[in-house]
């Protein structure tokens, strides 16, 4: 394989590649070993490409993937607290929230001087505003979390840098979770929207960077907020060109256009773009996971025996190793992100041996031995509906297929397009329906206690006793007791096949910003990645202070060393033959 | 010119229609699919409302083809800002784009075309023929992508993506050489995809004139091989005329994986968009501009044909 690498660059072009392999070998002697970093460095502008159009970057520009979204406004707009993935509340746009001991009150004390980028004051008010607009406006990404779990019964500014917010139960993860998650919205200027799903303004928040550009479907550019209340930013602008095109995105990174892309890096290009010189490849320990939901309303699915038999009939780590090669994690009943604090382990076990006794059992078997089971008469043939524009997961279901006629069930793949896929998957109109499984499903409580209603129909008796002792918990421990609770229930009937969770690796230039920071649930490309403090608040270590333990120096300088070896071998070469030539023009001449 | 009206009138009407009749609504994409199940009918109600979308059918068939005579094309369901001004915006992109590649491709294709069809039989014109129906059968993306490769990649010299440089072109000379830029490698790529196509046209059009009487009748006078050809161009221009007015809305429309490709803001990729989002009112706008650019498109080749065929000039007169 180094072999091929050398060759490669060999054949690219000989005179460059001299000069390139001098110039590497004068800066591997000159530079000294990476890292040790204490601020992040600053730099003038960076170009990162993004894979989709999210509308002017308001909480109510809301698209469904692919792309970021909620990072790309929180570069706009600030929440209270930092991030509903960290273990602990870390204050940001409050300093701090008490709860009253049934934690249905809390007061929440708001940072002084803290200004929106017109240069009107941030005052309660506008938090106030705010939960009210997401409470009783129009619907977004974020208004249930105001409306429905926890019940924000009312929310009252005391003075100019206190809230009160009044639950209806015990919300005892509102700093934790849900004011860490909802961006605040300036009062003067929404006031005055009538309707946020046509407000086309480009947005006013009060967070790191400013929105002074943003051409539909084609850019977003992006200024330094430098009164920002954490200090200026470490990148002064951001061009951030909207590359649909997964190849001619990566393209633009290897080629240098731009210095770094919002999307994972595919398995299958991780090799190539390790070798291309300055990209280096972090994981970014995004929430994600691809989850088949079942109908249980629909015969044969309705029975309990059959859905475990199918889970059961599921290999696993066969789709790990042959759909992500091998860049993923195993799928656990828990359903939650195995990086997320709420997850708590169980194994999904495989096993098509009990998986055909369990079905046997039931009754269900094959009666006119065409090598499907029967279920009341009718041969057990499924099928399941997958978005059209993603072959991952057309090559899930499809290995799923053969996986599940081993135990006798027939699965047939239909893959829709995504504006139909989401209305039959909206009106329930499905059998299997593969789903691509997003941070806010993955990694916060609030929201999974709301899907398993509303978008996985769970029920079952044990479960909505836990739920309500859900609702009634005092403490947040109490809430992840009782979640871990609610988890381990799905071990024997979950409320999902979740298949797998696929690495999230990110690629980046390393010669243009080193400051990159893995944050749990969202990946690299966020505003704390351009925030000089939030590297100590968060806990967590920038890029340039990991990998130099990661991808081992002296691997890379291995690599060096024999582009250095193929360099002379090919000087020696070139002279060999320049002297044959010569050699042979003297012959001619005699 | 009251055929053209009512072929007008029929294509508005498929394109009221149509987005309609496919499954899925606005509001599938406006909500998050986490969510949707929480939504009351009330709200569903005031989502649809914002876009006219909660009345009876008929009565937003009406208001659409008012709409059309105002010159209101309605909101965006995706981006809630004017359907006129977004497609104002992507057209020039498209006019660009689109008109350059059946330009160049007319000119590349029946050029090489007809060359071909005057030396038929000899080795170049085999050698030509492999060639254009290799291209011809090229999916555009990949066209697009091995260029990129060639072109971004290796020879770094064109950047990646985009129409526009993001920032610091000034204006004037600097502008324009970035956009040219730009431009290049989806114009040629476009242009390879149509050439091919074209090519063939061209060459079985002029090969079947080639071997009509009067090029006999020419031959025999004794005129030169140059102008017994010239005789036969003529003649084989007209299915290219047809052939490129009946084509033109493919075009746009084909354009779209190479406007994906480049990151360029065509009508196509608009198009692709909106059927995503199901966004009925870009969609109907964008059809819209379609069907009056293909109507206007066989309009113009009906007016070129007497220029082009006395004959018709002759039966037109009686």
């Amino acid at each position: 394989m180094r072999t091929m690498v050398i060759r490669g660059a060999l054949r690219r072009s000989l005179r460059p590649a001299l000069v390139a392999a001098l110039g590497l070998l004068i800066v591997v002697a000159l530079s000294p070993a990476a890292g040790g970093a204490q601020e992040p460095q600053q730099v003038e502008k960076l170009t990162i490409a993004t894979e989709a159009d999210k509308g002017n970057l308001t909480p109510y520009s809301f698209r469904p993937p692919p792309g970021i979204h909620s990072e790309l406004t929180g570069l706009v707009y600030d929440t209270l607290f930092l991030d509903p993935y960290t273990e602990e509340p870390i204050p940001w746009l409050a300093t701090e929230a008490t709860a009253s001991s049934d934690a249905t009150t809390w007061t929440v004390t708001l940072r002084d001087g803290v200004a929106w980028h017109d240069g009107e004051e941030f005052t309660a008010e506008d938090v106030a505003f705010t939960y009210d607009y997401y409470r009783e406006g129009p619907s977004n990404r974020y208004s249930h979390h105001a409306s429905e779990v926890p019940v924000i019964e009312s929310v009252e500014a005391l003075d100019a840098s206190t809230v009160e917010f009044t639950c209806a139960d015990p919300c005892p993860t509102l700093d934790l979770v849900t004011l860490a998650d909802l961006p605040i919205l300036p009062k003067h200027i929404w006031e005055n929207v009538a309707d946020p799903q046509t407000y086309s303004d480009l947005p006013v928040g009060t967070g790191p960077y400013r929105l002074v550009e943003y051409v539909e479907d084609q850019s977003y550019s992006f200024e330094a907020n430098e009164d920002y209340f954490l200090g200026p930013p470490a990148v002064q602008e951001i061009d951030m060109p909207i590359v649909p095109d997964p190849s001619s995105m990566f393209l633009a990174l290897e080629s240098g256009q731009v210095d770094t892309v919002t999307r994972n890096v595919p398995p299958e290009l991780e090799e190539r773009l390790e070798e291309t010189e300055n990209v280096e490849l972090v994981e970014g320990k995004r929430f994600s996971s691809v989850f088949y939901r079942f109908n249980d309303e629909r015969p044969p699915l309705d029975q309990q025996e059959l859905r475990r038999a199918l889970d059961l009939a599921i290999d696993r780590q066969a789709l790990v190793d042959t759909v992500l090669l091998g860049s993923g994690r195993v799928g656990s009943p828990s359903f939650m992100h195995p990086d997320s604090e709420w997850y708590r382990p169980q194994d999904a076990s495989f096993d098509p041996e009990q998986a055909n006794t369990i079905l046997e059992d039931a009754g269900i078997s094959d009666s006119d031995g065409d090598g499907i089971r029967e279920s009341d008469g009718e041969p057990v043939s499924l099928s399941i509906i997958v978005p059209a524009n993603d072959p991952q997961q057309i090559r899930t279901a499809e290995l799923i297929t053969q996986q599940l006629a081993k135990i006798g069930v027939e699965l047939e793949t239909e893959s829709l397009d995504p504006g139909t896929l989401s209305q039959r998957q909206n009106a329930r109109d499905f059998e299997l329906s593969s789903f691509q499984g997003v941070p806010h499903l993955l990694g916060d409580p609030t929201q999974m206690i709301e899907s398993l209603d509303s978008l996985l129909f769970y029920s079952n008796p044990e479960y909505e006793m836990l739920r309500s002792e859900w609702f009634q918990a005092t403490t947040a421990e109490q809430q992840s007791e009782v979640l871990s609770e609610i988890q381990a229930l799905f071990a024997e009937d979950p409320p999902a096949f979740t298949l797998y969770y696929p690495d999230t690796k990110y690629a980046y230039n390393a010669s243009a910003y080193e400051g990159w920071l893995p944050a749990e649930g969202h990946g690299i490309h966020h505003k704390w990645s351009l925030i000089p403090a939030a590297s100590e608040l968060m806990g967590v270590e920038r890029v340039s202070q990991i990998t130099p333990e990661e991808s081992a120096g002296g691997g890379r300088a291995s690599v060096y060393a024999l582009v250095g070896a193929g360099i002379v071998a090919l000087l020696a070469l070139g002279v060999l033959l320049w002297r044959r030539s010569a050699h042979k023009t003297d012959e001619d001449q005699i | 010119m009251a055929q053209y009206a009512l072929v007008l009138l029929v294509a508005l009407s498929l394109n009221f229609a149509i987005p309609r009749l496919a499954p899925g609504t606005p509001i599938d994409y406006l909500v998050p699919s986490e969510q949707v199940a929480t939504i009351t009918p009330e709200q569903r109600e005031r989502v649809l409302a914002q876009f006219g979308l909660e009345k009876p059918l008929l009565e937003q068939y009406w208001l659409y083809l008012a709409g059309i005579v105002q010159g209101d094309l309605g909101y965006s369901t995706q981006q809630g800002r004017p359907v006129v001004d977004m497609l104002l915006e992507r057209l020039p992109w498209t006019l660009v784009l689109v008109g350059g590649a059946i330009a160049l491709s007319l000119v590349i294709g029946a050029g090489a075309g007809f060359l071909s069809a005057a030396r038929r039989g000899g080795q170049t014109e085999v050698g030509g023929l492999v060639f254009f129906m290799f291209l011809d059968s090229m999916p555009p993306f990949w066209i697009g992508m091995l260029l990129l490769v060639l072109f971004s990649g290796y020879l770094q010299i064109l950047p990646v993506f985009g129409a526009l440089p993001l920032t610091g072109a000034g204006g004037g000379f600097g502008l324009t050489f970035e956009v040219a830029q730009r431009l290049l490698l989806p114009l040629l790529t476009l242009t390879l995809v149509r050439a091919g196509w074209l090519f063939l046209v061209a060459r079985s059009s002029l090969a079947g004139e080639l071997s009509e009487d009067y090029i006999v009748m020419a031959e025999a006078k004794g005129l030169s091989r140059r102008r017994v050809v010239g005789h036969g161009v003529r003649n084989a221009l007209l299915p290219l005329v047809t052939a490129v007015a009946v084509e033109a809305g493919t075009v746009v429309g084909g354009a779209t994986v190479v406007e994906t490709v480049f990151s360029y803001p065509g009508l196509g990729r608009l198009i692709y968009e909106s059927v995503l989002s199901r966004d009925y009112p870009v969609l109907q706008g964008a059809f819209l501009l379609l069907a009056v650019g293909v109507i206007a498109a066989n309009l113009l080749a009906d007016l070129l044909y007497p220029v082009i065929d006395p004959r018709v000039r002759a039966e037109g007169a009686r």
